[in-house]
């Protein structure tokens, strides 16, 4: 059982008191990080970084570790609790679980959200510890234009996610795929829609548009309306725990989003956003209970399941990167710059050049998500709270943060002139009655769509049979042709316009 | 309810307390005393944390604070290098604020993409040379030089080069590789150099041009192999490799083009200032520790600095003007 021995060494090296105690900081200053909108786990390791010189490589990863997860999961609360999704992987959250949060359901929201987390991130060590290896093998077989084929697959299915009108999805889903147009071609090296000014010949951040349009918008909406019509939460408030009713509902939700997660996470190219958008798709296609919420008000299964999702692919992410040494988004790319300050030389080869520093590293992984558990129950009636401060004191306080934390990724005031553009962007949709997630899920997909499109066509000489004869590409366009079939198939579209009769 | 109210305000207070703590790297100004440095020193790195160059930064600011001598790394990531050096180029020149250059800066200068010029800077000190390795994969069908040039001269146009970026010195030893070879070549760029050799490793290009510290440690682990070097010397890291030199190919047509990281201040700094900033980083570029470092890491250095340092950026970049009209296509 070369599994447990490998485990048993990583548990003797994380569960040291000195360790979980560096654990534990780093769980906790992630999580008040991190429910601060637009503070990032990336700005925040960077700053941190010089703290850790003076401790042991292995407890000072253990900290950052500790402070990625942290702020992944304080990024999950303000999608539910005030609309505002941190990052990429929690737009689909505040979908479901920002209306949770308005119907007084903010307590069974967060955790459901823990605790899924919680469940996905266990499988998720668990696959990265049994099967690094072979698992490397499938991450070779995906070219560009397998990651092409994935992508529209992805795409497809952000447009199946809207619950408003279909057009209009698929009109917001074309704008962001045009935003995600401006920056550097990578094919040329020629700037494209960037009017001449340098700060955004590498396009436009992804975090100043979500809180642009998600936290500025929002805001302007709500100052917009009288007193009385304000944004006002039920007062009757459901306590912490979900109830029998959406445990059950929220079982199979979690599964489902851990398998889809852990599968997507072990690609490079493929992520946490992917897997949370391909989550939520996959539970609207689940038979609904018939007494269920609908989708995109505050049904319980679209917090659960792209929840769990995003969290199992950033375990297996760590698939990549310690078995190619290839680290898949910036903060592991920091990890692996944390490594070198303490003279560990990252690659391939950490895992049998140092067992100890690399389990010790898979175990408090776990423990780390073990602890926000634990450090987060409690404080989500605070997060609560929150809720009811008065909307005057609430949304000075929003936007400065969210101003802060947009500085911070760039240290350039530019970002802050584009946060506040795209906050009037923001509320002329609101206005307008367009969702601004399909928007976000063009930005995010469409960029990664071009390059490996172009990819592809450069490798295959321009021949676009590239993308049939190769036959993960095949079967992965397949499955959208089969989508896009189900979609227009007239008795799925009589159930959806139904579904929208209902709002 | 009052308890809660409480409660949430602390928690809203300990919220700000950090919120600044992260975002402003405050600069709580000492009194300027006589001697330089009476303050921190800023150091401008213009890429996003975590790259080789942050992490360069931060081993020097790691060596500097054993000396007393408080540094700031800064990250100002964005167009290519151009937001932060720019951003080093109009601070103030008193010294308190230097930043780190690369050799990307030139190769947009010689294609006029950077409003950035060389004259607005001083020069202190060369921090690093790393040098380019042409990159195959392990089991692919060419395991040396010769077999990839041969390769090369039997699939005309059809063997695909990777690269981090395009337009670049990457970019120019890829060309001059197929040149070698007398045939045209595939570029593929990608905006990394870790999707480069993830593609490198998975076989789905047929080589890639990349600094030894991003292929080592995947060379060490037999998932790509380095044929030729893109130098005037093999790599102390890689003694088994060749150099494109060894084996008669000359790759510097247009003179010593190398990748290097050189400290720079704004221009006009004062005589006095700059010569006791460059003591400062000499010593700390001197130190074992950032010796290891770059054994570590596949890089080099040599200490190069103030005017031999500006005479040698010069140079390259007529180097890069020549080369660029000729290698890049302008669309």
């Amino acid at each position: 059982m070369e599994l447990l021995s490998t485990l048993s060494l990583g548990f003797s090296v994380a569960m040291t008191p000195a360790n979980l105690m560096y654990a534990f900081v780093g769980c906790f200053l992630g999580t008040l990080i991190g429910v601060l909108p637009g503070l990032g786990p990336v700005a925040t390791i960077a700053m941190l970084m010089p703290a850790t010189y003076v401790l042991p490589p292995v407890s000072a990863l253990i900290m950052l570790a500790g402070i990625y997860y942290g702020a992944q999961y304080g990024g999950s609360t303000t999608a539910i609790l005030v609309n505002l999704p941190g990052e990429a992987s929690s737009v689909v959250t505040a979908m479901d679980g920002y209306q949770m949060a308005r119907k007084g359901l903010a307590g069974p929201a967060l955790s459901t959200a823990a605790l899924g987390s919680f469940f996905a991130g266990t499988v998720g060590v668990l696959i990265l510890a049994a099967f690094s290896t072979p698992l490397t093998k499938v991450a070779f077989k995906f070219g560009a234009a397998e990651y092409f084929s994935l992508m529209v697959l992805g795409l497809i299915a952000a447009v199946v996610l809207a619950s408003g009108s279909l057009l209009k999805a698929i009109a917001m889903t074309v704008l962001g795929l045009l935003l995600g147009l401006v920056g550097t071609d990578i094919n040329s090296g020629i700037p494209r829609y960037t009017l001449g000014i340098p700060e955004l010949t590498d396009g436009i951040g992804f975090v100043t548009i979500a809180m642009g349009i998600f936290g500025y918008g929002e805001i302007v909406m709500n100052l917009g309306r009288t007193d009385m019509d304000r944004e006002i939460f039920t007062g009757k408030m459901q306590g912490l725990w979900p109830t029998r009713k959406q445990v059950r509902e929220v079982t199979p939700a979690v599964l489902r989003g851990t398998l889809l997660g852990a599968a997507l996470g072990i690609l490079p190219g493929g992520g946490a956003a992917l897997a949370a958008v391909s989550a939520y798709a996959l539970e609207k296609k689940i038979k609904m209970a018939p007494d269920e919420i609908p989708f995109g008000q505050g049904n319980i299964r679209g917090v659960a399941s792209p929840e769990a999702a995003n969290n199992a692919a950033s375990q297996t992410s760590f698939v990549p990167l310690l078995t190619l040494g290839i680290p898949p988004n910036a903060v592991m790319a920091l990890m692996l710059g944390a490594m070198i300050i303490h003279n560990i030389q990252p690659g391939p080869l950490v895992m049998t050049r140092n067992p100890q520093l690399f389990w010790g590293l898979v175990v408090s992984m776990w423990i780390g998500n073990l602890m926000l558990v634990i450090l987060n129950l409690p404080l989500i009636r605070i997060w609560i709270k929150l809720l009811t401060v008065p909307y005057r004191f609430l949304f000075p306080a929003i936007v400065l943060f969210c101003a802060i934390g947009v500085f911070t990724i760039n240290n350039n005031t530019f970002d802050i002139w584009m946060l506040g553009i795209f906050g009037f962007v923001g509320y002329l949709f609101g206005k307008l009655g367009c969702e601004s997630a399909p928007l976000l899920l063009g930005f995010i997909l469409g960029p990664m769509m071009e390059e490996y499109l172009r990819r592809a066509l450069l490798l295959s000489l321009g021949d676009w049979s590239t993308f049939v004869t190769r036959p993960i590409s095949a079967g992965l366009l397949a499955a959208t042709v089969l989508l896009i079939v189900i979609m227009l198939l007239p008795a799925v579209k009589k159930k959806r316009a139904e579904a929208f009769t209902e709002e | 309810m009052h308890q809660f109210r409480k409660t949430v305000l602390m928690t809203l207070c300990m919220a700000l307390v950090v919120a600044f703590g992260v975002a402003a790297p405050m600069n709580f100004v000492q009194a300027a005393g006589p001697a330089f440095p009476g303050k921190e020193i800023h150091m401008i790195v213009p890429w996003s944390p975590g790259g080789a160059v942050d992490m360069t930064a931060r081993m020097i600011q790691k060596i500097a604070a054993a000396d007393g001598i408080k540094i700031i790394v800064e990250n100002v990531p964005g167009a290519t290098g151009s937001i932060g050096l720019a951003k080093v180029a109009s601070a103030p020149a008193d010294g308190y604020t230097v930043g780190l250059a690369t050799t990307s800066l030139l190769a947009l200068i010689a294609q006029d993409m950077t409003k950035v010029r060389n004259e607005q800077f001083s020069y202190l000190n060369q921090v690093s040379i790393e040098q380019l390795l042409m990159l195959v994969p392990k089991g692919g069908p060419a395991q040396s030089l010769e077999e990839f040039i041969a390769y090369m001269k039997k699939n005309p146009g059809k063997v695909s080069i990777g690269t981090p970026g395009n337009n670049n010195l990457n970019h120019i030893f890829a060309a001059m590789a197929a040149k070698t070879a007398g045939v045209d070549f595939v570029n593929v760029p990608y905006p990394g150099a870790s999707k480069a050799i993830n593609d490198l490793s998975g076989k789905q290009i047929d080589g890639a041009v990349l600094k030894t510290s991003e292929s080592r440690g995947q060379i060490e682990a037999g998932m790509v192999m380095a044929v030729g070097v893109f130098s005037e010397t093999r790599n102390p890291a890689l003694p088994n490799v060749p150099t494109f030199k060894e084996k008669g190919h000359d790759v510097f047509p247009y003179g010593l083009l190398e990748q290097i990281c050189y400290l720079v201040g704004p221009a006009d700094l004062p005589a006095d200032v700059s010569a006791k900033l460059v003591s400062i980083f000499k010593k700390a570029l001197a130190h074992p520790d950032y010796a290891k470092f770059a054994k570590d890491n596949g890089f080099t250095n040599s200490d190069v600095n103030s005017e031999a340092l500006r005479k040698k950026i010069y140079s390259m970049q007529k180097g890069f003007n020549e080369a660029a009209p000729r290698l890049f296509k302008k669309k």
